[in-house]
């Protein structure tokens, strides 16, 4: 992880959109503020190869796999953040 | 019986070493005799002598240019990035549909390979991109993504002699018209545990000297194997018009290439395949064995290999043998497999344009099997009228190249 001088950002304060912005800058390097979580994948350059790797990092570090099958519907951050949310939530209850 | 091959300028030069990747620098460590051999500990194997390459993937490309981009992919996109800018080609190429990729290497994306089977075995989830990163063609398709090179995008797998085939081939496109500009490139990143073990079982290993820097010892007489090594070279290859147009002088000439395969054994060399190859070489060149100055010889340093390279070079020089001078540079940085013959075509080429001749590092005694040449070693030599010169490729699977370049006199 790069050596910025800021303070690592608590992963659980962080909502599901942030931690997703914050997992997609350290393996891809693209900075937060560019990420809109409402837009297209494809308007901050992510593919369908560095979705299978963003698939990947979400099961290596949070611990939930999306299926392949849903992975490859979705649109937008937001929308698998909302995929995310509904995976973890039996875990909560 | 082949036509005399028309010279394609050599433009520009890139490495990304066990030497280091300044071209400069690393030809002063070559003549000196230096090695970059170290030993290498992977996992539970015994240490093992091996020329790794100090390279921070980081330091050239972006986490993006990273995703599914194996070590062998990364190391060959920015020997041929070097190898453009050397060229004077940088940042863009005037017309990307003329630009080819012509690459060689032996053992692919063998990291890759290697993580996709870590995790079988540790039961973890396969890593999605393992087949993209680890496919053969990966890296030259790495490199046209980097480069945007948008003609002929071509892998050679042709074991040791993937990139010496590569060049040739570069050069034969560009005689034919099919591009204007050639990037040969070799590439090898095979330094893992099951490459290595499987390396190993083949007893084709040199183990560890007392001397580890000095555990590759090409044509003496108590040398003991190969020394594995990874990295990636890269020559920008132009017909002659094209490199006038734009004002480029060439850094030395492709003259001519010749290639053969014994069809004799899988592993063991043959000198009479070597010796056709050799001989197809200085034909399409236009020359005699008596005009080449210097020989970069496969010579990797195997008990079978050394004497019968010798034997063949014997042959074809008759009695001119005792005057042509070779020094086999994998004794600084080992054996490069599939990017050796593009790494020795880029010190052949430095020979010529800075009239020296390399040595066999650290070389003190020549095997009697090997005798009857004009060994350099253990450092470098002044050559200041050195004007044609060989490196020659030789590969498991029974295929020979021989690759002749000539001197430059615009430089």
């Amino acid at each position: 992880m790069p050596q910025t001088g800021m303070p690592e950002p608590d992963p659980s304060s962080m909502s599901t959109v942030d931690t997703l912005k914050d997992l997609i800058h350290r393996h891809f390097g693209i900075a937060p503020e560019r990420i809109d979580a409402q837009a297209p994948f494809t308007t901050y350059a992510m593919d369908s190869l560095t979705l299978a790797e963003l698939s990947f990092a979400i099961e290596e570090e949070l611990h939930a796999r999306v299926p392949d099958a849903q992975m490859q519907q979705l649109q937008t951050l937001a929308q698998l953040a909302d995929v995310l949310d509904s995976l973890r939530e039996p875990q909560r209850a | 019986m082949n036509a005399r091959h028309e010279p394609i300028a050599v433009t520009g030069l890139g490495i990304v070493s066990p030497l280091g990747h300044e071209l400069g620098p690393v030809w002063q460590r070559l003549m000196r005799g230096d090695s970059a051999i170290s030993a290498l500990q992977v996992g539970d194997l015994p240490p093992l002598p091996a020329a790794t390459t100090a390279f921070d993937p980081a330091q050239w490309l972006t986490k993006m240019q990273l995703v599914g981009c194996d070590r062998v992919s990364q190391l060959a996109t920015v020997a041929a990035r070097l190898a453009v800018t050397d060229a004077g080609l940088a940042p863009s190429f005037t017309d990307p549909t003329r630009v080819g990729i012509y690459l060689g290497t032996g053992m692919g994306g063998s990291g890759s390979i290697e993580a996709g089977y870590q995790a079988i075995a540790g039961g973890r989830r396969m890593p999605p991109l393992t087949v993209p990163a680890s496919m053969t063609n990966a890296a030259a398709a790495q490199v046209a993504l980097a480069l945007n090179a948008q003609g002929p995008v071509l892998t050679y797998a042709v074991a040791c002699a993937s990139s010496a085939v590569a060049i040739a081939e570069a050069a034969h496109a560009l005689r034919r018209g099919d591009i204007d500009i050639a990037l040969a490139v070799g590439a090898e990143a095979l330094l893992v545990r099951g490459t290595l073990t499987a390396w190993q079982a083949l007893r084709a290993l040199a183990p560890l000297h007392d001397d580890v820097a000095r555990s590759c010892r090409p044509f003496a007489p108590d040398r003991a194997g190969l020394v594995l090594g990874e990295g990636a070279a890269c020559l920008v290859l132009e017909r002659a018009p094209h490199a006038q147009a734009r004002g480029r002088a060439a850094c030395a000439w492709l003259s001519g290439s010749g290639i053969s395969c014994d069809a004799h054994h899988l592993t063991q060399p043959a000198a009479a395949g070597q010796a056709r190859a050799i001989g197809a070489a200085l034909q399409a060149s236009g020359l005699r064995p008596s005009d080449i100055g210097y020989c970069n010889p496969h010579g990797t340093g195997t008990p079978t290999g050394d004497p019968v390279e010798c034997a063949a070079l014997r042959a074809v020089w008759g009695p001119d043998a005792p005057s042509l001078a070779m020094g086999s540079t994998k004794a600084a940085h080992g054996h490069l497999l599939g990017a050796a013959g593009a790494m020795e075509a880029v010190w052949t080429t430095l020979a010529l344009l800075r009239g020296e001749i390399p040595p066999t590092a650290g070389l003190a005694a020549v095997d009697a099997a090997c005798a009857g040449l004009d060994h350099v070693g253990p450092v470098g030599r002044s050559a200041p009228t050195l004007r044609h010169a060989m490196s020659n490729s030789f590969a498991f699977g029974g295929t020979n190249v021989a690759l002749v370049f000539s001197r430059s006199m615009d430089r």
